[in-house]
């Protein structure tokens, strides 16, 4: 079983590296193809203080789908790759889309893999981004000498949910937005686990973007003693096709 | 259309509403589900060291080679003991049981400590037995600024002791405070430097007694935040690299047992006196460890 999930996860992988080389562009509302680099410092009570470098592609193929693709590296020896199948279909207002997602992440440090495939039903207008679905994850032991009894764990479901708001039309030359998830580019979440992301971009001309983000995650959320578990600040540019 | 928002929308008020307060003050603390009133994992852990190095870490001596183990948790005391009084009376009567161990959210909310306390302490005990109750800290044993009564109680949420049989075994118990879905960063290195100094003695077994459970293969309980996903997987693979018998936990009221890299994690399940079935775990620790549950309610007086 764990094989088999690893050569999924290599398959994933594989389909990443295939799509980043072709043009892309960002987020909510964009129309042009993009690639995107960013690199943060970040800081949770796991981990201590580390770095991540982040590629990804956006691609948006015609006016009814989207992919996009995502791979990070951590300092911490941790590596994620995302991919995200997003059609589309606009609205009188706004636009409906179905996000399919599958995001590997291989924790090399702790000889862990997890694996996560998710479906969302989103809504987006101009100043407002939400998306409700439903993910499964499988998390694998690496270490093969172990019993073969121990070697995965399934939580099969999850609700996933992202609100997400804007200070301005999303096609804008600049923007601020907010948003409290349990889903990134990188990571999903348990439920009861929730993120929030403040971040802002700004196009210097048609083709170079300057991207920042704040990103805050909290631990013991809903025990009534919740506190802060991590965060991270991001830095980084697109270059637009 | 505008009364279902509006429905949905009380609906979501009540449920917050109730998971902040306490049924016996009628208190809120709608602030602790974002941002908790309590000192912080960082200030707790200080404090619990400042009393081990006080008091050091105890040795319990086992009657017998096989010994057991009473194990419960989240008993979430409001007005009744009855659970724990049948607890007690079958873990006083066990004559090879030295220890208990509760895995936090001993109380529910304010107001309980004392009568939980009462029924600890005058329940009769068994002169001819060893008498011993550990405990972990639970997220709920300290919120309402509720740690400082705990401490006043058992002086350290992050601690050791060691288990000592007839034959010299010797059995490791860890006791961590992940209340706060997170061992912090003084925590985690003092476990890791923990772990790495076991490795080097010889213990029979290694035990992980504490709060919060590692996956959720289910939503049995809601809302019950465990470990942020990188939290789970570094606890995983310590258990794992420094050979972790069993991590027992509570938090998620159903009784889940799981297996993951040769460490086997059991949520023990909720002792609770509203709400039934009401289980604890008898864990005998021989060579190897067996245990089984016991339905404590069935012995319960109404």
């Amino acid at each position: 079983m764990n094989k088999s999930l690893l050569r999924i996860s290599f398959l994933l992988f594989s389909l990443t590296l295939l799509v980043l080389p072709t043009r892309a562009q960002v987020q909510h509302g964009d129309t042009a193809y993009a690639v995107k680099f960013r690199s943060a410092y970040a800081f949770n009570k796991t981990y201590s203080h580390y770095a991540t470098f982040d590629v990804g592609a956006f691609m948006p193929v015609n006016e009814h789908l989207e992919l996009q693709a995502d791979i990070r590296l951590a300092t911490t020896n941790n590596y994620a790759f995302g991919l995200q199948v997003r059609p589309k279909i606009t609205l009188p207002v706004g636009a409906l889309y179905f996000e399919t997602r599958a995001i590997s992440t291989v924790f090399a440090r702790n000889q862990i893999f997890d694996l996560t495939a998710a479906l969302m039903l989103g809504y987006r207008m101009q100043y407002i981004d939400v998306a409700i679905g439903w993910g499964s994850k499988v998390i694998g032991d690496m270490n093969f000498q172990h019993n073969t009894n121990s070697e995965y764990i399934a939580e099969p479901f999850n609700l996933l949910y992202k609100v997400q708001c804007f200070v301005r039309p999303q096609t804008s030359n600049w923007n601020l937005s907010l948003a409290i998830m349990d889903v990134t580019d990188w990571q999903i979440e348990r439920f009861w686990q929730p993120s929030a992301m403040l971040s802002g971009w700004y196009n210097v001309d048609q083709h170079w973007r300057i991207y920042a983000s704040l990103y805050y995650k909290t631990a013991g959320m809903f025990h009534l003693n919740a506190n802060m578990y991590g965060i991270d600040a991001r830095v980084g540019f697109d270059y637009r096709f | 259309m505008r009364f279902f928002k509006y429905s949905i929308i009380l609906l979501i008020t009540a449920f917050v509403l109730n998971a902040c307060v306490d049924p016996d003050t009628t208190n809120l603390d709608i602030a602790g589900m974002f941002s908790g009133s309590s000192p912080r994992i960082k200030q707790r852990f200080a404090q619990s060291q400042e009393y081990n190095n006080q008091h050091g870490f105890a040795t319990i001596q086992a009657p017998v080679d096989n010994y057991n183990v009473y194990v419960h948790t989240d008993t979430h005391v409001r007005k009744t003991t009855r659970n724990i009084e049948t607890f007690l009376k079958h873990f006083r009567n066990d004559t090879i049981a030295p220890l208990a161990v509760h895995l936090g959210d001993v109380i529910d909310a304010q107001t309980n400590w004392e009568r939980m306390m009462h029924a600890y302490q005058d329940y009769p005990k068994n002169p001819n037995k060893y008498d011993t109750m550990m405990v972990a800290v639970g997220n709920h044993d300290i919120y309402f600024d509720q740690w400082e009564i705990y401490r006043s109680y058992f002086g350290t949420a992050s601690y050791y002791f060691i288990v000592q049989t007839p034959s010299n075994y010797r059995d490791i118990y860890f006791v961590i405070d992940s209340s706060e879905g997170t061992l912090g960063v003084d925590q985690m290195r003092w476990f890791k430097d923990l772990l790495n100094w076991s490795d080097k003695q010889d213990f029979r077994h290694k035990i992980v007694c504490t709060h919060t459970h590692l996956f959720k293969r289910d939503n049995s309980q809601t809302p019950s935040t465990n470990y942020s996903l990188e939290e789970t997987y570094e606890l995983l693979d310590l258990f794992s690299k420094h050979h972790i018998d069993m991590y027992w936990c509570g938090h998620d009221h159903s009784r889940e047992i799981s297996i993951f890299k040769n460490v086997e994690c059991i949520t023990v399940g909720a002792m609770l006196d509203y709400k039934s079935p009401a289980f604890y775990m008898i864990a005998n620790m021989g060579d190897e460890i067996d245990y089984r549950f016991i339905q404590v309610d069935k012995y319960s007086n109404p």
